[in-house]
C-alpha cells in the first residue's frame, strides 16, 4: 500500500514537475534570446516614475529612473556602473513601482550626461531582491546570467568558425601578399599590416582537420583602429584558435612545408582563448 | 572603396552632392574618383578623375568643392610610385563647370606638360606614409583640402603636406589660382609654409576671406589654428583654438587625432570640428571651452554620471567662429 502511494506521489510529482521544468527551460530560452538581442543588460531597482535620470531626455509617462545594482552586459564604449540612475522608456509603466528590482533587457536611446535606454523587456528579480546566486525561484541567479550571455557570444562564434582548434603558435612571420594577388591589395590608412602564425595542432574541437599537423592562421598586427582588438599572437602562444577560411587578406591560401594549404584568419576580439576555457567550449560545443 | 568624403550645395532647390572617393573598383589603377548626384542623392554616377597612370592607386584624399555656379572642383594625390614608406606624388585639381553633369566630367582642366586632364599644381612631391606614430602620436600620409570661393569661383585654394624641408617630419602648404585652375602660385602663399603639422582644412567665405584650420606638433603640444585673410594670407588673423598636451593620453590606436577635420563657411561664419585632448583645463582653450559631457573644471577633470573620475580621451570639437571683414 505504502509502495503504491509512493509510486502515485512519484508520478504526481513527476507530473507537477514537468511542466515546471519545461517553463524555466522556456524562460531561460528567452532571457538568451532577450539578452543576445540586448546591447544593455542590468539589474536595478526603481526609484522615480514619469521621470528622467538627466536633461535632455523626453520625459513621458513611460519613462522611469532606475538605479543600478550591476551591469550583465553594455558596449565597451558605454559609462555604465553600479550606483547609476538610467533612465528606460519602459513598455508598460503600469508594471513598475518604485523600489521594484528588476533585471532590464534593453536597447541605447540616448548617451548625454547620463544613460537612456529602450526596455526590449524585464525579469522582475525574486523576493524584489536582486537576484541572489542559486535562485529558487526559476530566475537565473547574476552568474548565471552573465555567463548565459558570455557562452551565448562564444556559441555564435563556435557557429560562426570553420574550425576551431587547440594548438600551440611555432611561428610569426610578416605576410606580405604574393605579387600574382597584389592587384587585389590597396593601401589605405587602414592596412591590416597582414602576419602569419604557423599553428601547430593538438586537437580539433571543431571542423575538418586540415592535412599535415600545421596550418597558418593570419592575422593583423595593425594598430589601426579597425584592427587594434584583433588577437595579436606570439611564437609559443598556446590556446584555443576560432579560424575562418581567409577571405580578407587577398589570397586564400598559405605555404606550409612546401604544400599549399588553405589559410585561416583570426580577426575579432575573442577568436583566441586561453586553454582554461578549454572544458567550456566543449561543453557547448555538445550544445 | 576609401576615404569618402563629401561636399554638398543646394542648387535650383536640389542638393548637388559630391563624395571625393578613392575607389578601387576603377580600372588600371586610376583610384581617384567623384560620385555624383544632382538629385538629391537619389541617383550617383562615378567618374575616375585620375587620367595619368598610377602606382597601382592614388593617394586616399580625394576632396571634392562646388560653388553656386555649378563649378565643382576636385583635388587629389596621383600617386605616380609608392615604396611603402614614401609615395611620389603629384597634387592634382580637376574642374567641371556643368555640376559633373556633361558627357567627359572633370576633364575642364588639361596641364600643359602632356594636355592630359587635370591640373599638376606640383609635380612629384614627396609624401612620407606611414601608417605609426609619427608627428607625435599621429600617422600621417595624406592631409589635403580645396576650397572655392562661392562668389567667384575662378578664386580657388588647394592645401596638402608633404616632406617639406629638412628635419621637418610632415610640412603643410597652400596655393591659390584666381583663374579657374590654370594657373597656380609658384609657391606658397604667405605664412602657408607650416612644419610638423597636418589636417588642413579650407574655405572661402561669401566675402571671400578664406579660412585656414589645421593642427600642429609644437613644443610638446598639439596646437589647433583657424587662420582667416581677404588677402591670401599676405595678413591673417590667427586664431588658437586649442593647445593641448601632445603626449596625453597615451595613443591606445591610430588615427590618434584623426585623418582629417573639417571647416566650411555658413553666412558670417567659419564653423569646423577637429579632435584634441579632453582634459577639461580652460588654458588649453583660449577662445572659450564647453563640453557636452560631465566635468568638473575647478579639478580639470572629467566625471561619470556619478561624479567619478574619467581619464582623458580623445574628444572631438565643434566650433564656429566670425568672418573677418
Amino acid at each position: 500500500m505504502n509502495s503504491s502511494l509512493s509510486f502515485l506521489a512519484g508520478i504526481l510529482s513527476t507530473v507537477l514537475l514537468v511542466p515546471s521544468a519545461a517553463r524555466f527551460l522556456e524562460g531561460q530560452n528567452n532571457q538568451a534570446a532577450l539578452a543576445k538581442q540586448s546591447s544593455i543588460v542590468f539589474s536595478g531597482t526603481v526609484s522615480q516614475l514619469g521621470a528622467v535620470s538627466f536633461v535632455g531626455v523626453p520625459q513621458s509617462p513611460q519613462t522611469i529612473v532606475v538605479r543600478v545594482d550591476s551591469v550583465l552586459k553594455k558596449p565597451a564604449a558605454v559609462s555604465l556602473k553600479k550606483g547609476d540612475n538610467v533612465t528606460v522608456e519602459v513598455k508598460d509603466p503600469s508594471a513598475f513601482q518604485p523600489g521594484a528590482q528588476a533585471t532590464f533587457y534593453t536597447e541605447g536611446w540616448i548617451f548625454g550626461s547620463g544613460v537612456a535606454v529602450k526596455e526590449l523587456g524585464h525579469d522582475f528579480n525574486a523576493g524584489g531582491g536582486v537576484p541572489a546566486e542559486g535562485s529558487p525561484t526559476g530566475q537565473p541567479a547574476l552568474g548565471q546570467m552573465q555567463k548565459q550571455i558570455s557562452d551565448q557570444d562564444l556559441q555564435d562564434r563556435i557557429a560562426s568558425s570553420d574550425l576551431v582548434v587547440i594548438g600551440r603558435i611555432t611561428d610569426v612571420h610578416r605576410w606580405t601578399i604574393p605579387k600574382s594577388a597584389a592587384a587585389r591589395y590597396h593601401v589605405s590608412e587602414h592596412s591590416a599590416d597582414w602576419h602569419e602564425a604557423v599553428l601547430q595542432i593538438k586537437s580539433i574541437l571543431k571542423g575538418t582537420k586540415p592535412k599535415g599537423n600545421k596550418m597558418a592562421v593570419r592575422f593583423p598586427l595593425s594598430r589601426e583602429v579597425a584592427w587594434v582588438n584583433s588577437p595579436k599572437f606570439q611564437k609559443q602562444q598556446q590556446g584555443i584558435f576560432f579560424l575562418k577560411k581567409d577571405q580578407v587578406s587577398g589570397d586564400p591560401t598559405a605555404s606550409i612545408g612546401g604544400y599549399q594549404v588553405d589559410a585561416y584568419t583570426s580577426l575579432k576580439p575573442g577568436d583566441w582563448l586561453p586553454l582554461s576555457d578549454e572544458a567550456r567550449v566543449r561543453s557547448l560545443l555538445k550544445n | 572603396m576609401d576615404q569618402p568624403f563629401v561636399r554638398a550645395l543646394a542648387i535650383s532647390k536640389t542638393d548637388h552632392i559630391y563624395v571625393g572617393v578613392n575607389d578601387f573598383n576603377q580600372p588600371s589603377g586610376r583610384t581617384a574618383t567623384v560620385d555624383v548626384s544632382v538629385d538629391g542623392g537619389v541617383t550617383y554616377k562615378s567618374f575616375s578623375i585620375e587620367a595619368r597612370n598610377t602606382a597601382g592607386q592614388d593617394g586616399p584624399s580625394v576632396r571634392p568643392a562646388v560653388a553656386p555656379d555649378n563649378t565643382v572642383y576636385a583635388a587629389f594625390f596621383g600617386w605616380r610610385k609608392f615604396n611603402g614608406t614614401t609615395a611620389t606624388s603629384d597634387v592634382v585639381v580637376v574642374r567641371d563647370d556643368a555640376g559633373g553633369t556633361g558627357p567627359h566630367p572633370f576633364q575642364a582642366l588639361r596641364d600643359p606638360s602632356d594636355k592630359l586632364p587635370g591640373r599638376l599644381v606640383v609635380k612629384r612631391t614627396s609624401i612620407p606614409w606611414s601608417n605609426a606614430p609619427t608627428l607625435g602620436q599621429e600617422r600621417i600620409g595624406s592631409t589635403l583640402s580645396i576650397a572655392v570661393d562661392p562668389h567667384n569661383s575662378s578664386t580657388v585654394y588647394v592645401g596638402w603636406a608633404d616632406h617639406g624641408r629638412k628635419g621637418d617630419i610632415y610640412t603643410l602648404h597652400v596655393r591659390r589660382s584666381t583663374d579657374r585652375g590654370l594657373t597656380w602660385s609658384k609657391a606658397d602663399l604667405p605664412q602657408t609654409t607650416i612644419s610638423n603639422a597636418t589636417n588642413i582644412a579650407l574655405a572661402v567665405a561669401n566675402n571671400g576671406v578664406v579660412g585656414l584650420l589645421y593642427q600642429q606638433l609644437s613644443a610638446g603640444r598639439w596646437v589647433t589654428h583657424v587662420v582667416q585673410s581677404h588677402n591670401g594670407f599676405v595678413t591673417a588673423q590667427d586664431l588658437i583654438l586649442a593647445s593641448v598636451p601632445a603626449d596625453t593620453p597615451t595613443q591606445q590606436f591610430l588615427p590618434y587625432l584623426g585623418d582629417y577635420d573639417y571647416l566650411l563657411s555658413v553666412e558670417n561664419e567659419f564653423r569646423g570640428v577637429f579632435c584634441a585632448n579632453n582634459a577639461p583645463d580652460r588654458a588649453n582653450f583660449p577662445q572659450g571651452v564647453s563640453y557636452q559631457r560631465a566635468v568638473d573644471f575647478s579639478a580639470r577633470t572629467l566625471t561619470d554620471g556619478s561624479g567619478n573620475p574619467v581619464a582623458v580621451s580623445i574628444d572631438p570639437f565643434y566650433f564656429s567662429v566670425p568672418v573677418i571683414p
